[in-house]
């Protein structure tokens, strides 16, 4: 797998569903996703979309009561679908970091920061010496830029602020040199101004390891700044892919394009706001298109109904009745 | 000219944590809210303007300053002084989980207010209540349903229609859109101008987000550690900001549009604000400012300008 083509991670057909039997309701389904190195994939969708639990479930994650379906995931080439659990875990220890919006949720709240890149760091190289893994967890920090980091690391994560601790929870990410980093929401609990800093941070941590970075967001503000490609998703299905600009430039699927409009900016004139009416359904369309409800254009059209949309074009995807019409007209 | 609507001088609500200290949440604080205006308040986690929310509604003592509510001084009326006020001036959460009672029925939750301040018979609340539902968008059969039946944006509704019961005059919307999806808050956005519009209300409209604040406020306000920094009519402070914390936040704010992007140079703050217990002398932005220099360090800058545009600086734009 040195051809660097590959992708690092390779998701395909994935479908997930809660529950079971006839309360069962498929939550993400048939979803496609591949990341290359060095490249950042962003996932952007509203709550309920499925963005979360395709990474979950890509990465043998899923919680209780919710299980893949079907589908096939390969990260680094390794096919991880069929791995045992042991196997899964020294795979993400080692090649897959993890952040997470809420980094109080994955910091111990009562051992030290430093104890916490300690073990982390010793648990996946067993020859490296406590003194050795503490003075490589204040490198770490420094990397990070958490200010005096050698005199802090011994705090504990309630003296740090929000915006240290997420440097705390990047640094953990990143002290394997993983293949692929996944960040669930790692700036929407943060101050605009922390917010900068932390997706600068994010992308020098990409480049310099080469990872491949999976952003996963509701924020399409910070989708466009750090993204190469993006997915977007709606109820549980991927609906337009592509190079972000091109996608946020010209979006094609209508839910895409209803979503940017909605999005204030500093630049639209104050006070006009397009609205989607309605809201996102809980669970994927039996039929047709899930979007069909809500949309401006293909409501109340037997195709959208009736018919399910698979994606379609080529380094621009749309998976939609509508657009394509538009298209040849 | 008649009484603005609600007035705050030098306003302070100080919280007193361990060995005499303080934390000085609101430190000094003057605004005004005109009748049928909406002052949106924009600033960071920590820097007051919850605190600041909750002293307008008289939620939280306050430590010194003033109140008053047209030209009425309320800063330490009794609850019987503030009968009035409590009826005029409501609040709306940002949570719209937390802020409603998971026991009561939507209607129960919308006519508690009507209940406590004894409007109307039963019937006649039972009527105002679905009149409300209908006002938010939602159908009147939602009153025998439970918030859990909802979703965030159908329950922020119920909020805002719990609000509207007893005809305000000014609502406090403290981060009311910030817990919604994006679909979801340019709705309750809309509402809220549409609501604005009908009932000739006031807005006291707190938010992190500057975009979303640009969309709703007539004029606006920016909030740092505990004192205003800038103010001024909306296109004033947006298009021509001179506060450089105001500068530093707007060129933060992420643009989704690839063509635009890029234009505006990032202005690159270093650090996180202070503790509010131990603010810096002088101004209190100057430990992260790249214009700061002894003056700063030494001298607090008072808010002064022209045509209503004030900033608290040194070296302002």
């Amino acid at each position: 797998m040195s051809t660097g083509r590959a992708p690092v991670l390779d998701v395909r057909d994935l479908t997930i569903v809660v529950g079971s039997g006839r309360g069962a309701r498929t939550v993400v389904d048939d979803v496609m996703l591949q990341t290359a190195r060095g490249e950042t994939l962003g996932i952007v969708g509203e709550s309920g979309s499925g963005k979360t639990l395709t990474m979950l479930g890509a990465l043998g994650l899923l919680p209780d009561g919710v299980h893949r379906q079907r589908g096939d995931v390969t990260l680094g080439g390794i096919d991880v679908t069929g791995a045992k659990a042991r196997t899964m875990r020294a795979l993400r220890g080692r090649d897959v970091g993890m952040i997470f919006q809420d980094p109080l949720t994955s910091l111990h709240p009562s051992l030290r920061i430093c104890s916490q890149l300690v073990e982390g760091l010793r648990v996946h190289d067993r020859a490296l010496t406590r003194r050795g893994a503490r003075s490589r967890a204040a490198e770490l920090l420094e990397r990070v830029q958490v200010p005096n980091a050698r005199e802090r690391m011994d705090d504990y994560p309630h003296q740090w602020s929000g915006g240290m601790r997420q440097r705390a929870m990047i640094a953990m990410a990143i002290m394997h040199e993983p293949s692929l980093i996944v960040a669930d929401e790692p700036t929407t609990a943060l101050d605009v101004t922390v917010q900068a800093q932390m997706l600068e941070l994010l992308a020098e941590a990409r480049d310099e390891s080469g990872a491949s970075l999976v952003l996963i967001s509701h924020d399409i503000g910070v989708i466009a700044q750090i993204a190469d490609r993006v997915a977007v998703m709606y109820a549980g299905r991927v609906v337009e892919r592509g190079a972000v600009g091109e996608i946020f430039a010209r979006p094609r699927h209508p839910y895409t394009a209803g979503l940017l409009a909605s999005v204030p900016t500093l630049r639209d004139v104050p006070g006009e706001l397009s609205v989607i009416g309605g809201q996102p359904p809980d669970r994927t369309a039996v039929t047709g298109c899930a979007f069909e409800p809500r949309c401006p254009i293909g409501n109340g059209e037997l195709a959208c109904q009736t018919v399910r949309p698979v994606m379609l074009g080529g380094i621009h995807e749309v998976a939609c009745h509508v657009a394509q019409v538009s298209e040849l007209a | 000219m008649s009484d603005p609507l609600v007035e705050l001088e030098q306003l302070a609500v100080h919280f007193p944590v361990a060995r005499g200290r303080a934390v000085r949440a609101v430190d000094g604080v003057d605004l005004v809210i005109d009748e049928a205006e909406t002052l949106g308040l924009v600033g960071e986690s920590g820097c007051g303007k919850s605190t600041l929310a909750r002293a307008t509604t008289r939620l939280v003592p306050i430590s010194s300053g003033s109140l008053r509510y047209r030209g009425q001084d309320l800063t330490d009326a009794d609850e019987r002084r503030l009968r009035a006020f409590r009826r005029h001036v409501r609040i709306v959460f940002q949570d719209p989980y937390g802020s409603l009672n998971p026991r009561m029925t939507v209607r129960q939750i919308v006519a508690q207010p009507l209940e406590i301040h004894r409007v109307g018979r039963r019937s006649e609340r039972d009527d105002r209540v679905r009149e409300l539902l209908t006002t938010v968008g939602l159908d009147a059969a939602a009153a025998s349903r439970y918030p859990h039946e909802f979703s965030g944006g159908q329950r922020q509704r119920v909020s805002i229609a719990r609000a509207l019961a007893l005809d305000p005059e000014l609502l406090v919307l403290d981060e009311p859109v910030s817990a919604l999806d994006v679909s979801i808050q340019a709705q309750i956005i809309s509402l809220l101008r549409r609501l604005r519009e009908e009932m000739g209300l006031s807005y006291l409209f707190i938010s992190h987000d500057l975009a979303v604040v640009r969309h709703i406020a007539d004029r606006v306000a920016v909030m740092y550690l505990g004192r205003i920094v800038e103010q001024g009519a909306r296109d004033q402070v947006f298009d021509r900001p001179q506060h450089p914390y105001t500068r530093a936040l707007l060129s933060a704010v992420p643009d989704p549009n690839p063509a635009t992007r890029g234009e505006t140079r990032r202005i690159r703050l270093h650090g996180e604000p202070p503790d509010p217990a131990d603010p810096p002398s002088g101004c209190r932005f100057r430990t992260r400012c790249w214009k700061a220099d002894d003056l700063c360090a030494a001298v607090e800058p008072e808010l002064v300008g022209d045509d209503g545009h004030v900033a608290a600086c040194h070296h302002p734009e």
